[in-house]
């Protein structure tokens, strides 16, 4: 396809302004996606950790979920899928999605930014039942 | 019934099998007996899934827990409407479905080739079977067994998500994998071509119509997911920038590249080789999409049930398939040559051209987005995520690009069009751009965003306009009829081209919605009963809704309900009420589901959520103290616009569809479709 | 025992369908027939679509009548060398027009242009008697402005025989 070099030009042009989109689109909104045991590990080693937009998936600890009365404000805490000693608690103002409670073993993913007061405030928080999705036989039968 | 079921999927495999390896010796050998065994075995496969799916469905229907399957997707007082739509409910029944769509298309597209493109059919009967049969096998060897029994059955079943208890949740999976499936035969077909060598002027006038149905439901089952999600999710949104939504769109984006560039093809004979390109892609999207619901792979709220097993026999489906096709491309290359090439700039091959590449583009940055944790953890170690803001950034600037060509693309003539033409052409539309723009700076919409895609959109529907205007009278002059007449004729002998202007208007719309959420309004408040809650909307209406109470009915399948009541005002003048509730499905009971109330009008929705009672338990058993609530009151602009867009856009499909009579492809034909085995055999 | 016999049934039944054409020996065809679209038909009706969107575009202002002009010539050469090709082997195949009764153009060696001009009269529905240039006394469909023959303006005064021929 020599012959079509305006084809080229054209493509050429269109792959520069896509890149140059999704290098700065990348570069100033990715998050780093960790878990609460990586979340400890970075804050401990580097204070300036604290503030950094992030997104932390764990599961709900249960029976850890409170809201304030009369005011749009959740507290729950999450603990590490594999470590359940590592936890932290989490502050969130906005509605919580369905699929979340403090019952169920619910997994989380939170974003937003661990607070140097140790809370993390969430920005967004997407909930889904448990790694198992579909129940075992053990939990349909018992 | 569904021990036969069972059975059938047993006895499928074989059989596809058997076709895929008849279809393609069959093709090699010349040998008819073997081509017209496959196309046997086409429908014989689809029969027996027929029977596989009435057999997982009358399981659902008779209570049949002892079925892992139903046990985890249904439960007793489940409403029979989601008891037979527990075939898609889960990840197994959703393969069934996939193979049983997938035969479905492969029989039509066998029995509507009974006498024509017969030189098509045997490799193109062998590549379908051939992934018809991976179905099967995964469905059958991967765990995945829609027909697992449990030791002895619990005596109710898990019940199904109360989320997934809607409408529009329920049709959306089937109509995305009409969509998805459908596209399987256009691959086919250009497979068969590159392994036949018949890489003339006619695959892609066979095809063509296949692509368009595969958009159509892709299309209708992105808006069903969006739809549901408005509903359903009780955020007021309706895209989310989810892996799973994300991977639904990539096909869709592919196809409508292709739609476009497959008019370069037929008119002037180039791009032979990018189209082909772009089939592959697009079917290779296809099963990516199926393969990153299923594979849990990217983290996702839709993912179903983490299975490593599967993720690796669809990515090695997916390699195997896109290094044949590379492979097949490849050899074939030199028949592809262009006939002719882009003669100017400005030109409506180089808008579509442009169109392509934008819409390769968004799926290029879209795919990274979603890979992104993927690839940054395979390389640093470390996983990185980008969400909606990533994803909104980078694809505003493509929307408006791809806008602003929809209003390009329809007043450039093909080839070379005249500068001076197109200035003049272009004058008006872009006059009501910019006063649709002026008119809303002053009218106090200051956002930058926003304004730019008001002023394209009127651009845009200026130019289709005109079109439709200046077409209907030039038919009228040349061939002297009422204008009326003249406009239907304009319509009905030109399907793809008005049909593809009414897509784009409904296109135009969705759009302009998407525009409009920049100025959705919300207000939260905790309420008791007589308690009001205001919001203005950003047209200037005060809407004030009084909290009457709070009630409990208790509906199908249901624990508890509690509904609440609210007046709405409107300016001061009583418009009706809204309902808002928190539901407590059977089997269910740990997940209060929220269910919002909307008020749609075509400018703002006003959307109620019950975000939550103080006293839920308290609320339920109607005690009148418990009835302090916390309420969200949305105000979202245009969001009609979204539906009826998808609804016109329904509309323009179906004209671009419609068969028209002697066009090349329905043209009849009288041969026989076969005899005895005949004395001179095929050509050597 | 019923599921067992059900079971049977179903797969011999299937089996015995899928294998009868290779008991049989029942072929499917695997040639094109006559009268289906071909590569030369596909080019052809591309061609003369190209010429009815052309018509169009220029009666709608987006082709100014030079570039028209150029464009139509090319796009009726193009048909003019799909139908010669496919002239050859038969008549024509129906390409965007239901078959008018009576106007497949005769079979011995057609007047290649004249059967281009009873296409394109097919393709757009043209209506009765056309407008006979002038300067060649070729037939034009009703209500051309030009002749597709000679390039002539068949507008206002017909005498008038001056023009650009069309290159052909």
């Amino acid at each position: 396809m020599r012959e079509n070099g305006k084809f080229f030009v054209g493509l050429g042009g269109v792959a520069l302004v896509v890149t140059y989109l999704v290098w700065t689109g990348v570069s100033d909104t990715m998050l780093y996606y960790l878990t609460p045991v990586e979340l400890m590990a970075r804050v401990a080693e580097d204070p300036t950790f604290y503030d950094v937009g992030v997104k932390v998936s764990g599961r709900v600890e249960v029976g850890s979920w409170t809201r304030a009365e009369d005011e749009l404000l959740h507290h729950f805490t999450v603990v590490d899928l594999e470590n359940e000693s590592v936890r932290f608690p989490v502050e969130f103002r906005d509605m919580l999605p369905d699929t979340f409670n403090d019952t169920d073993v619910v997994d989380v993913v939170v974003e937003g930014r661990f607070r140097g007061d140790g809370v993390f405030e969430a920005t967004v928080v997407l909930a889904k039942c448990g790694s198992r999705y579909e129940a075992t036989a053990e939990e349909l039968l018992g | 019934m569904i021990l036969l079921g069972e059975l059938a999927l047993w006895i499928a495999l074989p059989i596809g099998i058997w076709g895929a390896v008849a279809g393609f010796v069959g093709g090699r050998k010349e040998r008819g007996d073997l081509v017209l065994s496959a196309e046997y075995s086409v429908y014989a496969v689809f029969f027996l899934l027929i029977l596989t799916s009435a057999g997982i469905i009358t399981a659902f229907l008779t209570d049949q827990f002892q079925y892992w399957y139903v046990a985890n997707y249904s439960n007793r007082e489940l409403p029979t409407f989601y008891k037979v739509s527990g075939l898609w409910a889960g990840q197994r029944g959703s393969l069934v479905l996939w193979a049983l769509l997938l035969s479905l298309f492969s029989s039509a597209a066998v029995f509507t080739n009974r006498t024509k493109n017969r030189e098509f059919m045997p490799y193109m009967v062998g590549v379908l079977l051939t992934i018809s049969s991976f179905f099967l096998v995964v469905l059958l060897f991967a765990d995945v067994n829609p027909f697992e029994r449990l030791p002895f059955a619990p005596a109710d079943g898990r019940g199904l998500n109360p989320q997934l208890q809607n409408y529009w949740m329920t049709i959306h999976p089937p109509t995305l994998y009409l969509g998805f499936t459908a596209f399987t035969i256009p691959f086919a077909f250009a497979m068969s071509a590159l392994l036949s060598g018949k890489l003339d002027a006619r695959w892609i006038v066979i095809t063509r119509r296949w692509i368009l149905l595969s958009w159509f439901f892709l299309a209708n089952g992105i808006i069903f997911g969006m739809r549901w999600a408005y509903e359903m999710l009780g955020w007021g949104g309706y895209w989310f920038w989810d892996p799973v939504e994300n991977a639904s769109l990539l096909p869709w984006l592919t196809a409508t590249a292709f739609l476009h560039s497959i008019q370069i093809q037929e008119n002037r004979g180039m791009l032979k080789v990018w189209n082909m390109g772009l089939v592959t892609l697009t079917f290779l999207l296809t099963i990516f999409a199926t393969f990153l619901t299923r594979s849990g792979l990217i983290e996702s709220v839709h993912t179903f049930a983490e299975n490593t097993t599967i993720a690796f026999i669809f990515l090695a489906f997916m390699g195997i398939l896109a290094g044949i096709s590379v492979l097949l491309i490849a050899w074939r290359y030199p028949m592809m040559k262009s006939e002719n090439q882009i003669q100017s700039f400005l030109s409506r091959e180089s808008a579509f051209l442009f169109n392509n590449l934008i819409l390769l583009g968004a799926t290029f940055t879209i795919l990274w987005g979603v890979l992104f944790p993927l690839i940054t953890e395979g390389i640093t170690g470390q996983a990185m995520t980008v969400g909606p803001p990533f994803f909104e950034r980078v694809n505003l600037p493509i929307g408006l690009a791809l806008l602003a060509l929809m209003g390009i693309g329809p007043v450039i003539a093909w080839r070379k069009a005249s500068r001076r033409n197109l200035i003049k052409n272009f004058t008006m539309p872009v006059a009501v751009g910019a006063v649709v723009v002026a008119g809303l700076y002053l009218r106090g919409v200051h956002h930058g965003m926003a304004l730019v895609t008001f002023g394209l959109s009127a651009f845009v529907m200026t130019v289709i306009i005109v079109e439709f205007v200046k077409g209907t009278k030039a038919r009228a002059s040349i061939e002297g009829e009422g204008h009326l007449l003249a406009f239907f004729h304009l319509v009905s002998r030109n399907r793809r081209r008005w049909g593809g202007y009414i897509v784009h208007v409904g296109v135009v719309m969705v759009f302009t919605a998407f525009a409009g959420a920049a100025f959705d309004r919300e207000v939260v408040q905790t309420l008791d009963p007589g308690e009001t809650i205001s919001i203005e909307s950003p047209f200037g209406h005060e809407y004030t809704l009084t909290y009457q109470g709070l009630s409990t009915p208790r509906g199908q399948n249901m624990v508890r309900q509690a509904v609440a009541l609210m007046t709405v005002e409107k300016d001061g003048r009583p418009i009706g009420s809204l309902t808002a509730e928190k539901r407590l499905y059977r089997r269910w009971e740990q997940s209060p589901l929220t269910i919002v109330g909307i008020r749609q009008t075509p400018i703002e929705d006003l959307y109620l959520i019950l975000e939550n009672v103080n006293d839920l338990d308290g609320a339920f058993e109607n005690e009148a103290q418990a009835q302090r609530a916390t309420f969200e009151v949305q105000v979202n602009v245009m969001v009609e616009w979204i539906w009826y867009g998808g609804f016109i856009v329904t509309l323009g499909s179906i004209i671009g569809l419609w068969p028209s009579r002697g066009s090349p492809t329905t043209t009849a034909s009288r041969s026989q479709t076969g005899g005895k085995r005949p004395a001179l055999a095929a050509r050597s | 025992m019923g599921l067992i016999v059900g079971v049977t049934l179903v797969s011999a039944g299937v089996i015995l369908f899928v294998m009868l054409p290779v008991l049989r020996g029942d072929w499917a065809s695997m040639e094109r027939s006559d009268d289906e679209i071909t590569d030369v038909d596909a080019r052809k009706a591309a061609a003369l679509r190209g010429l009815r969107d052309a018509e169009y575009d220029y009666r709608s202002g987006k082709l100014d009548q030079a570039d028209y002009q150029i464009l139509k010539s090319d796009l009726a050469r193009q048909a003019l060398e799909a139908m010669q090709e496919g002239g050859a082997a038969g008549d024509p195949a129906n390409d965007g027009a239901p078959a008018v009764a009576g106007a497949k153009p005769a079979k011995s060696s057609p007047d290649p242009v004249e059967s281009l001009e009873a296409e394109i009269a097919r393709v757009r529905k043209g209506i009765g008697q056309g407008r006979t240039c002038p300067g060649c006394g070729h037939l034009n469909v009703k209500k051309s402005r030009f002749c597709t023959g000679c390039g002539v303006s068949l507008e206002r005064r017909m005498a008038t025989s001056a023009g650009n021929p069309e290159s052909s």
